[in-house]
């Protein structure tokens, strides 16, 4: 009951967080970052994939709403969350579905950055596509992508500390 | 038989995930412009309040620039004015005639929301139905055209700026009568590419390019932007220019909403045409 509701607060604290702040962050014209994502990586790795599914579909269509882009981050959350049990057998191993919550303190600085990163390409590079709609500016894709991933990836590092930081 | 419930579990995920990825291509689909415009009426009216809040925090921070901006815009209308011009002609005689009809009414507004570094850019504005707001109204800046109202809902209107890439603008030169259609290649939000403009017309880096009469929203001669470079296209001749905006997209405060009132007679009068 007390991790829906702290679930519930992350929810509405990293859509605010996008919608107000991160959405008026431009740096180059091209880095936009996406820090909501990371609330896909959060959630508990032995939830039920349905359950993710429509979790992630209601994040990003909520994030579609304020940023009138239709269902185009609804579209990129929902590959995310449907590919993420692969990305978690794929870098935590086999035992995967034993850890509670994916951080940086259960996987280690390396192996948690590397899951995020591989999550944030995919999820950046589909979104980034599916609003060019062809393959024509393949090439700005993939600049689009690498830059605001980058930017993304260095916002989840930033949040990992502070909610992890070491207790001294 | 387990292997079969767990073939039928594994299959439902890929059922709901592709079932969601159908929903959100919908949405970012749809083509009726009805459904269209109720849900993003929705959106805008309840999106619009919760950035209303936001900005009335922006606001209060940006009132420098803003108060710059007017005080700019006050002096050009003054300049503009009747009473700056010394007159060469000496008028014998005023006339109060009822020749003229008002065709163009201006309602100022305030922008809410905008993107400028999309591919699909959109401007929403703290004007809605309830101030005669309606779909296809032209959008203008103090300096240039901004775009089109998209969607209207009571109190808010979205609105497709000339940096999207569906949004289509006819203009022309400011010299000489060559027209072509602006769009937007989605690159940078300070320029656009005008096509199809003929091979016979002659073209100088720094022309002024203004809208055209051909966009039955925009009043004729708007500002839109001046020539940056232009390339011959080799199959047909035309030419493709660039254009650089006049408005900066990555700093709209206010902008004015002009309704063409005899938008509806000329549609009507043209619409007989294809009969």
């Amino acid at each position: 009951m007390i991790g829906i509701i702290t679930y519930s607060a992350q929810f509405i604290l990293l859509v605010v967080f996008q919608v107000l702040i991160l959405n008026n962050v431009e740096l180059v014209g091209y880095m936009n970052p996406y820090l909501y994502l990371i609330f896909i990586l959060i959630l508990p790795a032995s939830m039920n994939r349905i359950l993710l599914l429509i979790i992630a579909f209601v994040l990003g269509f909520t994030i579609d709403i304020f940023e009138n882009s239709g269902g185009l981050h609804a579209s990129a959350t929902v590959l995310l969350a449907f590919i993420r049990p692969y990305l978690f057998a794929l870098i935590a191993g086999p035992s995967s579905t034993e850890l509670e919550r994916m951080n940086i303190r259960t996987l280690g600085v390396g192996r948690f950055m590397l899951l995020a990163a591989i999550a944030v390409f995919i999820h950046h590079f589909w979104l980034f596509l599916v609003e060019a709609f062809s393959f024509r500016n393949l090439l700005q894709v993939i600049i689009r992508t690498f830059l605001s991933g980058l930017f993304t990836l260095f916002l989840i590092y930033l949040a990992q500390l502070l909610v992890y930081r070491k207790q001294t | 038989m387990r292997k079969l419930i767990s073939f039928l579990v594994r299959y439902f995920t890929v059922i709901t995930f592709l079932l969601l990825q159908a929903v959100a291509f919908v949405f970012i689909f749809k083509a009726q412009p009805y459904q269209r415009s109720t849900i993003y009426s929705l959106n805008a009216e309840w999106s619009g309040k919760a950035l209303k809040a936001y900005n009335s925090v922006e606001d209060y921070l940006n009132l420098a620039r803003i108060n710059k901006n007017l005080a700019a815009e006050n002096a050009a209308l003054r300049a503009a004015n009747k009473d700056a011009y010394f007159s060469l002609v000496v008028v014998k005689s005023e006339v109060v005639d009822t020749l003229y009809s008002r065709q163009y009414t201006y309602t100022e507004a305030r922008v809410i929301n905008y993107s400028y570094q999309k591919q699909n850019n959109y401007i929403t504005l703290n004007r809605g139905l309830a101030h005669g707001v309606k779909p296809g109204q032209a959008v203008v800046a103090n300096n240039g055209v901004v775009g089109v109202i998209k969607d209207v809902s009571k109190h808010y209107s979205t609105v497709i700026p000339i940096i999207h890439s569906k949004s289509l603008v006819s203009v022309k030169f400011k010299n000489n009568s060559f027209f072509g259609p602006l769009s937007w290649n989605g690159k940078t939000h300070r320029q656009a590419q005008m096509r199809d403009v003929p091979r016979e017309a002659p073209i100088v880096i720094g022309d002024t390019i203004v809208s055209s009469t051909r966009s039955k929203a925009f009043p004729p001669g708007l500002n839109v932007g001046t020539v940056e470079s232009f390339v011959q296209n080799t199959e047909d001749l035309s030419y493709e220019i660039t254009v650089d905006l006049a408005v900066d997209f990555a700093a709209l405060d206010f902008v004015y909403i002009i309704e063409n009132q005899l938008k509806i007679e000329l549609e009507n009068l043209e619409a007989k045409l294809e009969e």
